[in-house]
């Protein structure tokens, strides 16, 4: 079928993208100054057989393209190598930083939307009241608002001053749902408060246009409620390029992450992403970069299949 | 969504097809002017920090790198005597850091908004332009770039090469390139098939006369217009280098004041040495998109193109 | 509550000085000055006028569709004896597609593109009639079967990208219809259309009116569309009513100018080829500050020194029941007198007419 073909289609698209990335990142940590065998042994270390052993043994002895390609190989089989300093495996690293940080992303994006919904159906509804521009500039305010500005203030606010929330930390969820959730709160907000004002603005315009369409005007005509028609005919047409959005902010989020996770000593990708870099970890900031690249592929890729479903127009013009 | 009874406001009424538009557009642009009372204000803060950051040097205010700890507890409030916005931790005088962190901010705007209109710019008029192949190649490497993590490789740069201001410039422009070419590329397509064009290609013009003459002058002021936009994500990102202790420490910088203003927050729960970059920043930002979107809205630069 | 059963006297739609104006930057625009008809049970009215001329407005603020902060509606507009006018907005619910509904001019816009038509179709009837989901299906299969869609059962689950545009059209009559309406407003229902599929249209709306014995206003640019499915026929410029006769008799005797010049717009077939049309010259004057003589003065062949300066009423001509607004009528001594003195002094517009009421088109051989 057209449609399945299509869906094939994008997904070898999508693991070109993975692969160009991985290809990009395998270059850059090789181009990069920084040698893995210093990292490994110390600089101080200067015995010759036993640097040239290293380099045999991580296979760094080897032409370019054939590392890669062993690098590859070895992704394939999940196995993304063992770090040069902390002596697990990248894979290890990688389970045990992701929790924190799906948590956060995920909180993230549904509270965002969760809030960002009603916003603008209420602002565009009654565009031009005052609650429409109170929303309107908070939400342009909140977009300028540097993310790292905005957690130093809450920091200083919740956590110092009232003493509401933790500083800094992070407690898993296996040890208590409330502790974990106090614990993300500050992070947390930092993250909605722009996404939410992104969402908004966004959402509003484009229901605005849609308020003005003569099938909204067709659907009043009917007699129908007012709270059913903004739910049922506005709310969808006008959602298409929110969800385009919300597919990149993923990837805006997982940026956003690095410093936020910094900031709010977060055991999260983010972190480990800048911990391995200052280290010259290469092999754990490649399986970081691998992975980011293929969440955003895959999540952009459901992101397609949603935007057919909502959307049956796109569905006949992909066939 | 309490009250829905009453008549929505925003909803398809379908004012008159009479109302003439242009009378309406004239009259609003009379009330407030095309930038509006914000976009004035806007300008206003922009112009003065931009002449401070470039004038530094010469303004009456303290060495930002000299040390007063004449001033008590080594981190006074702001209006303090000799210091109008108080001192840091270190004893430096905020007001001179945060003029001279204005004249990184600049540079960073300045610089990133060249290259990347330059080389982005370009990138995307040829690609809009021809069509084909250059085309399909700028598109798949725009979907490279958004599965990369841009602050990731960002950081990446600067810790490799070194973590001066050449490198964080160069670093930032070259992430934000391929939203640059998007952009372009976009803008380049809705004018290729304009009838000015046409009648020019008709008229026997030249390709490079068509590009050069016809299309570069649609194309640049909605490209600045988003160029805007990035200023101001471009500031913030050097900030962030700056906030994670990534950008050399001889640099002032806002982001890094904001860094450097966690210790007494934490030791001495004194806000002002975080709070005031972190302010100043967020206005700059704000000020910088406010233009945007007014530039935005008068080229008709829709949201959904960024 | 009153129900459309409590009042038996002919008048369903009364419609007294209706004004509707809408405050903009600009100015106030006066979309609609000072209306008044009546329609009975059963009839059909048409409404006539150039894009501008505020029939559309007309239309749909009566019904109270429009409801900006910026509108503003005034004088009366009673249907089946309940006032329109400053009625809430969930008491104009309750009549909305109930008693009265509306057809649109574009059914590419009106129908949700991402709804399927089905849906589109039964919410009313769940909504009003309280239908089962089976109920409305099996109502809403009759109702597009009804409007002559062939095989409804496909049609009802398609999107409205599916159908072609007099399909489409069609759903957006059947949607009219769905909760037996006893009024419908159909706003140039067939602008939009190919013309094979106009007529079809139209005889669509004219069987299901004589069928469900429900009242229509048909709102039109197009003499030709009103011609032989009206009753009554107002033609509208600039906010205002400025011909109201009954069909026949608007035909036999235009009064008005603009009527006139509105009928020489019209291509017939037995026109020769390049038989110029008759354009009217000139274009419908600002609603915001509308000329304080009759409004059509400064396009009309007949202008006087008095049109200018003082409106004409709405008066009633020798036939009862054809009211016009003009000083110096079409087919009267004052009128021959004011055209024959334009047009001896020159003027396009009357010249231009003379030659065509000389010399009639088609009638040359």
């Amino acid at each position: 079928m057209g449609i399945l073909k299509g869906a094939v289609t994008r997904l070898l698209k999508l693991l070109a993208v993975v692969l160009v990335v991985s290809f990009l990142t395998f270059s850059l940590t090789k181009l990069l100054p920084g040698d893995p065998v210093v990292v490994l042994l110390g600089p101080q270390y200067s015995n010759v057989e036993v640097r040239e052993a290293v380099q045999e043994d991580l296979g760094l002895n080897k032409p370019f393209l054939t590392q890669y390609v062993q690098y590859l190989g070895n992704v394939a089989q999940g196995d993304l190598g063992r770090s040069y300093t902390s002596k697990f495996e990248t894979t290890e690293l990688l389970k045990q930083k992701l929790p924190a940080t799906i948590e956060l992303m995920l909180l993230a994006q549904l509270v965002s939307l969760t809030l960002a919904i009603p916003l603008a159906l209420f602002s565009a509804f009654r565009s031009n009241s005052r609650t429409d521009k109170a929303i309107t500039t908070a939400s342009f305010g909140l977009i300028s608002i540097p993310g790292y500005a905005f957690a130093v203030f809450l920091v200083w606010l919740f956590a110092l001053r009232f003493n509401w929330f933790p500083a800094i930390g992070y407690q898993p969820i296996s040890e208590g749902i409330v502790g974990n959730l106090r614990s993300i709160a500050l992070p947390l907000t930092v993250l909605v408060a722009g996404l939410t004002a992104v969402y908004t603005r966004l959402l509003r315009s484009d229901l605005i246009s849609t308020l003005q369409e003569d099938f909204i005007l067709m659907a009043r005509s009917k007699g129908l409620p007012t709270r059913y028609i903004l739910a049922r005919h506005a709310l969808r047409p006008s959602s298409f390029s929110l969800i385009t959005v919300f597919g990149i902010q993923f990837g805006t989020l997982i940026g956003g992450a690095v410093i936020i996770e910094q900031f709010f000593v977060l055991p999260g990708i983010g972190s480990l992403a800048i911990e391995s870099i200052l280290k010259r970890d290469y092999l754990v900031v490649q399986g970081v970069v691998l992975l980011i690249a293929i969440s955003f592929v895959l999540i952009n890729f459901l992101i397609d299949i949603l935007y057919t479903i909502l959307d049956p127009r796109v569905r006949r013009a992909g066939a | 969504m309490t009250d829905l009874v009453s008549p929505p406001d925003g909803i398809a009424t379908n004012p008159p097809p009479a109302s003439p538009a242009s009378d309406k557009k004239i009259k609003t642009a009379k009330k407030t002017g095309a930038l509006g009372i914000g976009g004035w204000i806007a300008s206003i803060w922009l112009i003065t920090l931009t002449a401070a950051a470039v004038f530094a040097p010469w303004l009456p205010l303290d060495d930002p790198a000299k040390t007063d700890f004449s001033v008590p507890k080594n981190n006074s409030s702001p209006f303090t005597a000799g210091h109008l916005l108080g001192t840091d931790n270190n004893g430096y005088d905020i007001l001179a850091r945060i003029v001279w962190g204005g004249r990184v901010s600049l540079v960073v705007a300045a610089g990133v908004l060249i290259i990347g209109m330059l080389v982005g710019g370009t990138i995307g008029l040829l690609a809009g332009f021809f069509r084909g192949k250059s085309e399909t190649l700028l598109m798949a490497s725009v979907d490279v770039f958004l599965a990369f993590p841009a602050l990731i490789l960002l950081i990446a740069i600067v810790a490799f090469l070194g973590a001066d201001l050449l490198n964080v410039v160069l670093g930032i422009s070259l992430v934000s390139i391929p939203a640059f070419a998007r952009i372009s590329r976009a803008t380049t397509l809705t004018y290729a098939q304009r009838e000015f064009v046409l009648a020019a290609r008709a008229a026997g013009a030249s390709q490079k006369r068509i590009l050069v003459r016809e299309i570069l002058p649609n194309v640049i002021l909605p490209l600045l217009a988003f160029g805007l936009l990035v200023v101001g994500i471009a500031i913030v990102a050097e900030g962030s280098l700056a906030f994670l202790g990534l950008t050399s420490t001889e640099t002032i910088s806002w982001g890094g004041m904001i860094n450097g203003g966690k210790k007494p927050l934490q030791q001495d729960n004194i806000a002002h040495t975080a709070m005031i970059p972190a302010v100043t920043m967020f206005l700059t930002v704000l000020a910088v998109n406010v233009l945007g979107d007014r530039f935005r809205a008068a080229f008709d630069v829709k949201d959904s193109m960024l | 509550m009153l129900t459309a059963d409590t009042v038996h006297d002919g008048a369903l739609l009364q419609v007294h000085d209706f004004r509707s104006y809408f405050d903009t930057p600009a100015g106030i625009v006066k979309a609609v000055d000072g209306v008044s008809f009546t329609l009975d049970r059963g009839d059909t009215l048409g409404i006539v006028g150039e894009s501008g001329s505020g029939k559309t407005v007309l239309a749909r603020s009566v019904m109270g569709l429009l409801t900006g902060k910026n509108v503003m509606r005034s004088g009366s507009a009673r249907y089946n004896g309940i006032e329109l006018v400053g009625a809430s907005e969930k008491e104009l619910r309750d009549l909305w597609g109930t008693e009265m509904a509306m057809v649109f001019q574009d059914p590419m816009t009106s129908l949700n593109p991402v709804l399927k038509t089905g849906r589109q179709i039964t919410e009313g009837l769940r909504y009003h009639l309280q239908l089962s989901k089976s109920e409305a299906r099996a109502q809403a299969l009759q109702l597009l079967d009804s409007v002559g869609i062939p095989d409804p059962k496909r049609r009802i689950s398609q999107y409205p990208h599916e159908l072609s545009g007099g399909m489409r059209q069609r759903v957006t009559i059947a949607i009219a219809l769905a909760c037996g309406p006893k009024l419908l407003l159909a706003d140039e229902p067939t602008t939009a259309l190919d013309v094979t599929v106009q007529a079809q249209i139209l005889d669509l709306l004219h069987q299901q009116q004589v069928e469900r014995h429900m009242a229509m206003v048909l709102v039109t640019h197009d003499l030709g569309v009103v011609a032989g499915r009206t009753n009554h026929i107002a033609v509208m410029y600039a906010g205002q009513i400025v011909e109201y006769a009954p069909t026949t008799d608007l035909f036999a005797n235009v009064r008005m100018p603009y009527t006139q010049a509105l009928l020489h717009s019209i291509p017939k077939l037995a026109q020769p080829s390049h038989t110029r049309l008759q354009a009217i010259a000139g274009r419908p004057p600002d609603l915001i500050n509308p000329p304080s003589g009759c409004r059509f003065a400064p396009r009309c062949p007949y202008v006087q020194p008095k049109c200018n300066s003082e409106m004409p009423p709405l008066q009633e001509s020798e036939t009862p029941g054809h009211l016009y607004r003009c000083w110096f009528p079409v087919g009267t001594e004052a009128g021959r007198e004011a055209l024959a003195h334009n047009t001896a002094a020159g003027m396009p517009a009357a010249v231009s007419i003379t030659q065509i009421l000389a010399d009639p088109p088609g009638g040359t051989h």
